[in-house]
Order: structure tokens, then sequence, then C-alpha cells
């Protein structure tokens, strides 16, 4: 797909009002926005451009959509990936590899900061060696757009952890009380995700409790939640940052014979199953990661050409309940709903 | 150090004199000013002696408030080493209340944001609503971090609007003019007292003017003038680094200027404002009235259904939507004629402009740019260098910050703490300084 513009890109089935403001409060752009004229798109041709892409994890469905969404929109345009980085999570292997990559000279840099502080001097060499930077979800401590970045591509998390409210909600009973299961390190999404749970439920469900735990390593989420269940048996459901660690936690909860009503965002493959389960998982707010590989891959080519593309653009999320979970999988991931999903949307709800 | 039968009361710590109380704050000063590195640098810097120095260093060391780490180059002889401030030895939280934001970070003592969220809100919601949503968000800051929550210095909120300081001394409340129901609303002293930390409110653009004289495009600079260009319109100044805020706080509020006879009627009651004129309301009234057709880009956005903002129109602009362009153009010549009259008065070494219609880009600077090079022949106005802000609404928070650093270590404040090693004991007073 290549988007041309606002106009022929046409509109978004879902949400279309972007609700959270940027890292630095800037008002949010849409796809539609980056519109490559006839004379950027010819520039580009000729002049090949080089991508380096550099990633938290590259194993994750999130990973995987976003590199084919910037893979795919550049093609048209003669630019390529030219290499494909995971971190691993690892914020000292971030900065090695982007000081590696100051030597490489890419044209461009799309990367996902793993932490803001410790990454922010690597990140803003990679500026300052003239390299254009386009960043995906946070942006690191002290970075400035125009002066050492381009644009900040995220999903519009704070509208996210809304839609997640709205589908968490009627599984709490007035009064009731709800779990947020919060990631324990300074990440902009996370923290504009559950900024939005808890704006939605002060603003439509005053009478709720809010409990909140939080996790820091991925594979301790089951145990915590587990022991913050025990120690809050009064919790009617549980809302958790990300998929992972919502799966982790179905696990657990599995494991142990508890239940508990759960929202999560991203739509990943094994979420997609839960929900339509119709079991524990509500349902989630999905984010559209090629989408955002799509705008990430449209604002490199902006900006190689002497465009200035706006520095905060967002993608809304999707809303998906087991109601509209195959429509909503395959608007997300682009491709059919697959066979083990459709065959569990088949399966009755199990138990009350 | 004093021997332990001069602890200062309630406390273990030695009790210090005048002497050593001033040498304290001012080896401090030097060194979280950037001014001295090193011992000998301190020394020079100072006037004190080795041995002096020597002990002031350690005992700062040992409340956390400095650290020595790596080797500075050698001067011929061995490397001394490097001694820095360490602003992570305490908190600050930060508001910015906008017109149509709201703002709220962590920052540490040397003013460096490490965590913000912005949101659309405003102070249209009323004082009370305004603050209660504040106070959430400062409240989940502070659950986020809790190393803050037990080390938090102050709190720093820049407001849309003149800020008073009565006094200005111990007990003296800040009182905020804003709409009717803001014009004496205790803010500073129900932070206070829902935080027990001191308090320090400003007007956001000599807040964000701080920012960018610190931080932002002023770095290097001793003076800068700040055009705040949003559902307001107001001027931030800064002389020899210090804001200046005049008499009684009010420099800078100039968006009530009226620069026609026969304009629209502005918010204040008077017609012909120059907010009225060129502010973030006037660029809302064009956004609908661009939606008859004369804007593809706002007509197809106002088919979604939702109300049409300022940011609208700059983001028409900066899409290429013609209407859009010459909205923001028309509003870059009025605000440019203001500029000229500014510019002519203080010679400021740069004009930086920010706030959210600035946001739309560089058209809107480089009309202000035409037209005061065009209007004015004076030297002033053939040397300033016009720049658009690179912080966003972060220039609010950051200056809130900045701010409330500059009055904790303010010479006397810092004499009343620095036997303690921190402000965070210590009563609740009032700044120090009107």
């Amino acid at each position: 797909m290549i988007a041309k513009g606002w106009r022929e890109l046409g509109r978004l089935k879902d949400r279309e009002f972007l609700v959270g403001l940027g890292p630095h409060g800037e008002v949010p752009a849409s796809i539609g926005h980056l519109d490559v004229s006839d004379r950027a798109a010819a520039e580009a041709r000729s002049r090949h451009f080089r991508i380096a892409l550099v990633l938290h994890t590259t194993k994750s469905d999130w990973g995987a959509q976003q590199i084919a969404g910037i893979s795919e929109t550049l093609a048209p345009y003669e630019a390529s990936v030219a290499t494909v980085i995971d971190c691993e999570y690892q914020a000292d292997r971030q900065v090695e590899e982007l000081h590696a990559l100051i030597s490489m000279r890419p044209d461009a840099v799309i990367s996902i900061p793993v932490d803001n502080l410790l990454t922010a001097d690597a990140h803003r060499e990679i500026a300052r060696a003239g390299i254009k930077l386009i960043l995906m979800d946070n942006a690191p401590t002290g970075l400035r757009p125009g002066r050492d970045y381009v644009t900040v591509v995220s999903s519009d998390s704070l509208g996210n952890g809304q839609v997640a409210a709205e589908i968490l909600s009627p599984d709490v009973p007035r009064g009731g009380t709800i779990g947020i299961v919060s990631f324990g390190l300074n990440f902009f999404v996370t923290n504009e995700r559950e900024i939005g749970f808890r704006k939605w439920l002060g603003e439509h469900r005053p009478d709720a409790v809010v409990k909140r735990m939080q996790f820091v390593e991925l594979s301790t989420a089951g145990e915590l939640a587990l022991d913050f269940l025990t120690k809050n048996p009064d919790v009617n459901a549980l809302f958790v940052v990300w998929d992972e660690p919502a799966m982790e936690i179905v696990h657990a909860l599995r494991i142990a014979g508890k239940r508990i009503a759960m929202a999560t965002i991203d739509l990943g493959n094994e979420i997609a199953i839960e929900v339509a389960k119709g079991d524990l998982i509500k349902g989630v707010a999905a984010q559209r990661p090629y989408d955002l590989g799509v705008a990430e891959a449209l604002a490199t080519v902006l900006a190689l050409t002497g465009a200035e593309p706006p520095p905060w653009i967002a993608v809304p999320g999707v809303a998906v309940t087991r109601s509209n979970l195959v429509e909503a999988y395959e608007s997300v991931w682009r491709k059919p709903a697959p066979i083990d999903l459709q065959n569990a949307l088949k399966t009755e709800t199990q138990g009350g | 150090m004093a021997s332990a039968s001069n602890s200062s009361p309630g406390t273990d710590r030695p009790r210090r004199g005048g002497g050593e109380l001033d040498s304290l704050a001012t080896v401090l000063r030097l060194i979280r000013a950037g001014s001295a590195g090193t011992r000998h640098e301190i020394e020079t810097g100072s006037g004190l002696g080795r041995a002096v120095v020597a002990d002031r260093i350690a005992t700062l060391n040992a409340f956390g408030l400095i650290e020595e780490g790596d080797l500075a180059p050698s001067q011929g002889g061995r490397a001394p080493r490097q001694v820095r401030f360490r602003g992570e030895a305490g908190y600050v939280l930060v508001g910015a209340v906008g017109n149509v934001s709201l703002g709220v970070g962590l920052a540490d003592l040397s003013g460096r944001l490490v965590m913000e969220h912005h949101e659309r809100s405003g102070i249209a919601a009323g004082a009370t609503r305004t603050l209660d949503r504040l106070e959430e968000l400062l409240d989940w800051v502070l659950a986020e971090r809790t190393a803050a929550a037990g080390n938090l210095w102050g709190i720093g909120v820049a407001m849309p609007g003149p800020v008073e300081r009565a006094n200005g001394r111990a007990g003296a409340e800040t009182v905020v003019h804003l709409a009717p129901d803001w014009t004496g609303h205790p803010v500073s002293e129900r932070l206070r007292r829902r935080f027990n930390t001191p308090v320090l409110i400003d007007n956001d653009a000599h807040l964000m003017a701080l920012a960018e004289l610190r931080a932002g495009r002023g770095v290097g600079l001793q003076d800068l003038l700040f055009l705040k260009v949003g559902t307001g319109i107001s001027v931030g100044l800064c002389a020899d680094g210090q804001i200046h805020r005049g008499a009684r706080g009010y420099a800078g509020d100039i968006g009530h200027t009226v620069v026609s006879d026969d304009g629209p009627l502005c918010r204040c009651g008077n017609t012909g404002c120059l907010e009225a004129l060129a502010g973030g309301v006037a660029l809302a009234r064009e956004a609908n009235a661009g939606t008859d057709g004369r804007s593809t880009y706002l007509t197809d956005l106002a088919s979604t259904g939702r109300p049409l903002t300022a940011a609208d129109v700059g983001m028409g602009a900066f899409h290429g939507d013609r209407f859009c362009i010459e909205v923001v153009s028309r509003c870059g010549r009025l605000l440019g004629g203001t500029l000229a009259t500014l510019v002519n008065a203080y010679d400021p070494s740069l004009v930086v402009v920010g706030g959210g219609v600035a946001q739309a880009g560089e058209i809107l600077v480089s009309a202000m740019r035409e037209t005061l090079y065009r209007r004015s022949r004076s030297l002033a106005t053939q040397e300033v260098t016009i720049v658009r802000s690179e912080l966003g609404r972060t220039a609010g928070l950051l200056g809130a910050a900045l701010a409330v650093g500059d009055e904790l270590f303010a010479w006397d404040r810092l004499r009343a703490w620095i036997a303690d090693g921190s402000p965070v004991q210590r009563p609740v007073v009032a700044p120090s300084h009107p």
C-alpha cells in the first residue's frame, strides 16, 4: 500500500479522533498528513535511501508487522531496510548498536528507545552525525524534535487506555475494584495507557476503586499478579498494559485455577485466541503495528527529501471484543484470521 | 567536621557557624552553576583555602549533593577529579496549566525532566476541577516514581495569566489573575497543604522564557524575548540570565493591547485586542469559517463531527492548505507588528516564538519575521534573530523546574537548609523573593 495523502488514504474505520498529545504536548498528526509529492517520490527513487531499524525485539508480532509496514512502504520509493537490529530490551546493547550505526552511515534510523535516559546520548549522536532519526513510541530524555529527531510515531496510547477501560467496565460491579498491572519502567506509551485507563474510570466510573501493582521483568508478571490478587481479593477485574504480560498472567491464573476478567493492549496472536475463547480476556485496544510502520516509512522519506513531517504522528487503535474479533484481526494484521482463531470462536464461552 | 556534642537540635549533625554555612553554600552554588568543576577551580572561584574546600566537599558529598567522578584534564600535575552537582539528590514536581492543555512532570534538581505527560484540558474547566485533575496527575507521578515521593523538594506550576506575589516573603500568597473563578483562588496554598512542600506559581510565558534561555534556543545567551502565541498572547523577558517580572509580576501581559479600533470582541470585553485578532480564539473562529468550502482540509475535518481548534488551522497550514496558510500568515503579520515595538524597546539577542499556535510550523514565524524587518528599520530589529521554539509544551514544565531550583538554591534559602543537607525535613515556606 502506498499512502499518497489524506484524500486517497481515506478514513480509518475506527476512532478517528486522536485523544493523546505527544511526549512534549504536541498536537497529533495522522498518517493522512504524510503526503509524499511526486517530486519527492522521484527524488527518493533516484537516491536509493538505506534505512536502519533498531527494535527492542523482533520476536513479537508487533515487531514483525512494523518491519513489514516499513519495508513495503519504502519499496515503491526504491528505499530499503539495510539492517534490522534486535536490542533484546537491553539499553546498553542499544547504545552499542547505535554507535556502530554511525560508522555504517545509513541515511536514516528508525528506532524505539528501550530506555529514555540511558539511550538518550546515543540517539542524539545519531542525529549529530547527520543521520535522520525517526522514533517509535518514545522520545529519549532531552531530545527535541527538529534539532535531534524528525518525529515520534506511536499509537494513540491515551485513547487505547480509555478503550480498554470501556471494555472492562461491565465486568466491574458498582463500587467494585479494578486492578492495574503497570510497567515499572518509565515508558511513554505504557504511562499514557495507564493514565488513559484511569481517566476514563474517573469520568465514567467514579464509583470504582483502583489498585495497582507493578512488574519490571516480563517473566515475573504472572507470579506478581497472583500475589497481588491473593492480597487483594476484592479486585474484580485486571487491566494489563500490554499483551505479553497479560498472557503471563493468564497462564498463571489457569495453573492456579483462578479466574478474573481482563483487558489489555495489543492484539497479539495468543491474546486473540484468548479473546475468541470468551474466557478471561474480555477485549483489547489493539495497536496497528503495520500502519505504524507505514507512518514511520513515509515520515522517513519526507525527511530525506527535504520536507518537515509533524513532530508527533499517532495512529488510533481498534477496540476489539469477541463480537468483532475476525474483522479487527484482519484489519490489524492485514491477513485472514487463522484457522485456530476461527475455531476458538466457534467454541462456547467457558464457564460464567 | 565538628564533634557530636555540638549537634544541631533534632539532628545528629554538628552545628555549624555562619562562616561555615556561608562557605558550604558558596561551594555548592559554584558547583551547581557549573562555574567550578575541580577542587582547584572551587578554591579559585570562592577564595577559600584548600583545607576548607576539602572539608566542604566532604560534607556536601556526605549529603549526596555532589560527587567526585572522572578525571579532568591535567593542568600540569596530577589530573584532578571532576566535581559535579548531583541533580538526582532530589526531585521537583512540575505542572503547566494552559488554556487548552494540562501538563505534569517530574524533574531533578538540575531541572532535567525525567517524566512528563500532557493532556487536553484547560482553565475553562474551572479552578476546582482543573486543580483536582492536576493533583490527581501529580499523585500519579509520585506513585510511579516512589523515590521522588520521599524526596520531594518543591513544586512549580506555570499558569496562563499574570501571577502576583504579595510581599514575596515567608507566609505570602501568590494570587492568580485569570477567569473570574480563578482570581483569588489559593492555588499555591492548596498545593502546599496537599503535598507539604514549597510551591512556586508563575506566569507561563515567564517560565517558558527561562526554559528557552537555559535549555532551549537561548543557551549561551543572557537575554531573550519569548513570545507565546496560544489561546492567549503574552511575552516572557529574560535579562541578565533572569526572568524580568516587573513591579507586580505583570510584565509581558500584552494580549489585551488594542491594535485595531474595529476588531472583534475579545474575551476581556474590549474590542480589537491583539489576542482577539491573532490568538488561538481568532484562529479557531477562522477554522470554523473555513468549513464553508474555502478550506478543503478544515471542511473534511469538520465532517468528523469534532470541534475545530486553532491547532487544526496550524496543521492545515503545515499540510499545505491554502486557506490555512493565509490565516496563519495573517496572524504572523499582525504579531510581527507588535513584535517590532517590543524588539525596539528591549533589544533582545533572540526572539523565540512558542505556544500552541507556533506549532503550526515555520509559516507563522516567517510571516512575523518578514513584517518585523519590513516595518522597522531600527538597529535592534535589523540585528535580532527570530526562531521557533523546539521545546513545545515542555517549555512550561522545564521553566517551572528551573525556577524552583533557583528558589531552592537562592542564597538566603540555601543557608537556611544547607546544614541539614536538604530542605525536605524543614517547615514549608513561601518563595524568598518577589
